[in-house]
């Protein structure tokens, strides 16, 4: 082969220009610390990306929305604890009054008056807000359940649930309708406090006690259903948590450089390029014309 | 002496030339002179016909007709490649993908906030950055679009100077052949004529896919598929559109180019079709539920039919009153407020994202575009690879060319050590000549 000078020249370049780009690309990752800086880097890789971005963004606002679930449905479950303790001092004092059945009238009233306070403390709860919201309204957060002083106790929200989603296609209810809780419970004070009044003594003891179990009874069934409510997006919260991490993982695998591999390539690339800069500047120290005295 | 002068001045000429684009390495082509009657010889015994010596024949150029053939192809080809994978990796760039700020990011930001409004909907906050991430979801798209819309104008420039300068390369081909004609009809041998010529033939096969035919009056003529470019000594003015209805543009820069403009059209058109999609299905729900007033009927997203990605934006009716945002299901007689907490319309909002949606081919909004990022990581790479191995053609075409074609300044030394020493040989002839004839001429004077 008759090696010419723009041979000599042209291939050189090319090598050095082979090299340089190489030792590019891994400053790039280096710097990045991405393999994937551009789709064409890795056409499937960037698709797993984009799907794991967009599934990690879903998870982590399930994963918010289940830890905001769970304050909710605490706090729901803390205040139906406070209402049935009234209940349970309220069935005490029914229990009593059903017995003596010859109470003095001072007792009576006194009696009376206790259970007018504690439908009224138990009103109150069922008028509880949490961030501005009725809880015990159904959807008509904005609504007052019961209206205070309200004798008839009439429910004024509606009879709607909501629920939050905390995976896809995975829905708790996070509200319950105050009127399935409240209305019997109220109904039934509001019957003993007449009865107490009036001294029906068997009254309360064949009909008002029973009634008072019942909504207790009722009430109970409503918090164990909470309660499970809670264990479930408590569990969803965990399992949301390993997905977390296990896309987190994945995302590193596919999108993020091994160090230890680009530094021992960086390397390689940089020795390659010093070389052919190298026999760059040495190509063409000799010639013939060095040697033929004039 | 002359042989030797003529043909040391060849070697010079090569010499100053190594590092000249087009320059073919040319050699001297010695035969022996013309034979004649030796003079001073009238002895009829002895043939009169004695070798006269040696002359310079012609100059010729070291060429290789079927190399330069190889060489034009396998340059058009990797420089279409090459143009392609430049245009796509800047088509990359304009979707800045994969990163939080592209389109991905912002499909999935606007439906989380959904999601947020699905448990809170009658929170006004909430409601506001729904709002505020339709706008960067609509914000990104349309950003994306007029980036594409600003390569592809790029393009068209490119594809405009290199139709200019075809016509010009024709041209001076043409006046070239014309020169060169006329040359060759006096016998003459017009190497630095033909030198440049095929150097435009060169620079012209890296615009184009060309064929070029060589005539014996020395002409060559240039086409490109099936469009005459030069004729001999007249070259045809080429345009564009008329040779893309022939499909006579295989490769070269120009058929790089116009490849790009036809891919970044489809992405184009892919942007649309996902703008399209999100205005007409999230305006959809809008329209069947209610506001947190009861507001009914007021559009989430405003575009124009047909250019939807260039036109999308969030109703401004809408960001100055996000309680008009859909959240409840529609309002039932007598009520005229939806209640607060419904957020079964923000359900079917959220239902878009998960819907595989018939307009995307029955892909989810999200998918539709990874999809389409993806479609475009494969054809820059493919383009990458494909332009890396053209180029290594080329490359190796052309070094091979190198060789041939070249001027190896040791080769020339040689050379010219050669012609030196023949140089030296035949004055020292001379002066022999002159010694003996000085012998003879002193001997009858002076003996």
């Amino acid at each position: 082969m008759n090696v010419t000078q723009s041979y000599l020249a042209s291939y050189l370049n090319n090598s050095v220009e082979t090299s340089s780009s190489a030792l590019s690309k891994v400053t790039q990752e280096l710097s990045t610390g991405l393999a994937v800086n551009e789709p064409s880097d890795n056409p499937s890789g960037t698709d797993q990306i984009l799907t794991i971005n967009d599934t990690m963004a879903n998870v982590a606002q399930y994963q918010a929305d289940a830890t905001s679930a769970t304050n909710s449905l605490s706090y729901t479950d803390s205040q139906l604890e406070s209402v049935q303790n009234l209940v349970t001092q309220a069935r005490t004092i029914a229990v009593a009054a059903a017995s003596s059945g010859t109470e003095s009238t001072t007792d009576q009233a006194s009696n009376a008056q206790q259970i007018s306070s504690i439908i009224t403390a138990i009103t109150n709860l069922a008028n509880t807000q949490l961030n501005g919201n009725y809880i015990f309204s159904g959807t008509a957060t904005t609504v007052q359940p019961y209206t205070p002083g309200d004798t008839t106790y009439t429910y004024n929200g509606n009879t709607s649930t909501s629920s939050t989603a905390i995976g896809p296609n995975q829905e708790v209810t996070t509200s319950t309708p105050g009127s399935t809780i409240f209305q019997p419970i109220l109904t039934a004070l509001s019957a003993l406090q007449t009865d107490i009044t009036a001294g029906n003594s068997s009254t309360i003891s064949n009909t008002d006690l029973a009634n008072i179990d019942t909504a207790n009874t009722n009430l109970s069934e409503v918090r164990a259903s909470i309660g499970s409510t809670v264990d479930q997006v408590t569990s969803a919260g965990t399992d949301l948590g390993s997905m977390t991490a296990d896309l987190q993982n994945q995302l590193t695998s596919v999108q993020d450089v091994d160090i230890a591999t680009v530094y021992t390539q960086l390397q390689t690339d940089q020795n390659v390029y010093q070389a052919s800069l190298e026999a760059t500047a040495n190509a063409f120290k000799y010639s013939l014309a060095d040697y033929i005295s004039g | 002496m002359e042989t030797a002068q003529a043909a040391q001045t060849v070697t010079g000429n090569n010499i100053a030339n190594a590092g000249t684009a087009g320059y073919t390495d040319e050699s001297a082509d010695i035969v022996q002179g013309p034979e004649g009657p030796v003079t001073g010889y009238d002895n009829p015994n002895v043939s009169s016909n004695y070798s006269g010596g040696s002359v310079v024949n012609t100059i010729t150029r070291s060429r290789e007709q079927y190399l330069d053939a190889e060489y034009r192809t396998a340059n058009s080809n990797s420089t279409a490649n090459s143009t392609l994978s430049s245009s796509l990796g800047d088509v990359q760039d304009s979707f800045n993908e994969p990163t939080s700020d592209g389109i991905s990011g912002a499909i999935s930001t606007f439906f989380t906030n959904v999601t947020d409004l699905q448990n809170s909907p009658s929170n006004i906050g909430v409601r506001t950055s729904v709002i505020d991430s339709g706008a960067a979801l609509a914000q990104s798209i349309q950003t994306v679009q007029s980036n594409l819309t600003s390569n592809n104008s790029a393009l068209a420039l490119n594809v405009s100077d290199d139709m200019t300068q075809v016509n010009s390369l024709g041209t001076q081909i043409a006046s070239l052949n014309q020169q060169i004609m006329e040359a060759t009809a006096a016998n003459q041998q017009p190497n630095s004529l033909l030198d440049q010529r095929d150097l435009l033939v060169d620079n012209l096969s890296k615009l184009a896919n060309i064929t070029a035919t060589s005539t014996s009056n020395g002409a060559v003529n240039v086409a490109i598929g099936s469009t005459v470019l030069v004729s001999g000594d007249t070259s045809n003015t080429v345009d564009l559109a008329t040779m893309q209805s022939r499909g006579d543009l295989t490769s070269g820069d120009i058929y790089g180019l116009t490849q790009a403009q036809g891919d970044i059209a489809g992405y184009q058109s892919n942007l649309n079709t996902l703008a399209s999609t999100i205005v007409t299905q999230v305006n959809a729900v809008q329209s069947t539920g209610s506001g947190l007033d009861g507001t009914t009927g007021v559009p989430f997203f405003t575009a124009t039919a047909g250019s939807e990605a260039s036109t999308i934006a969030v109703n401004p009716t809408l960001q100055n009153d996000p309680s008009d945002l859909a959240a409840a299901a529609a309002v039932v007689a007598p009520a005229t407020t939806p209640a607060a907490g419904d957020a079964s319309n923000a359900v079917l909002l959220l239902n878009v994202s998960t819907t595989q949606q018939a307009s995307l081919g029955n892909q989810t909004i999200s998918n539709y575009f990874n999809g389409v990022v993806t479609a475009l990581g494969n054809a820059t790479s493919n383009a990458q690879t494909e332009a890396a191995d053209t180029k290594a053609t080329t490359t190796s075409l052309s070094n091979e060319r190198s060789t041939i074609e070249g001027v190896s300044t040791d080769t020339e030394m040689t050379n010219m050590m050669i012609y030196q020493r023949a140089y030296q040989a035949s004055a020292q002839f001379i002066s022999t000549q002159n010694d003996m004839l000085n012998t003879l001429v002193n001997t009858m004077f002076n003996g």
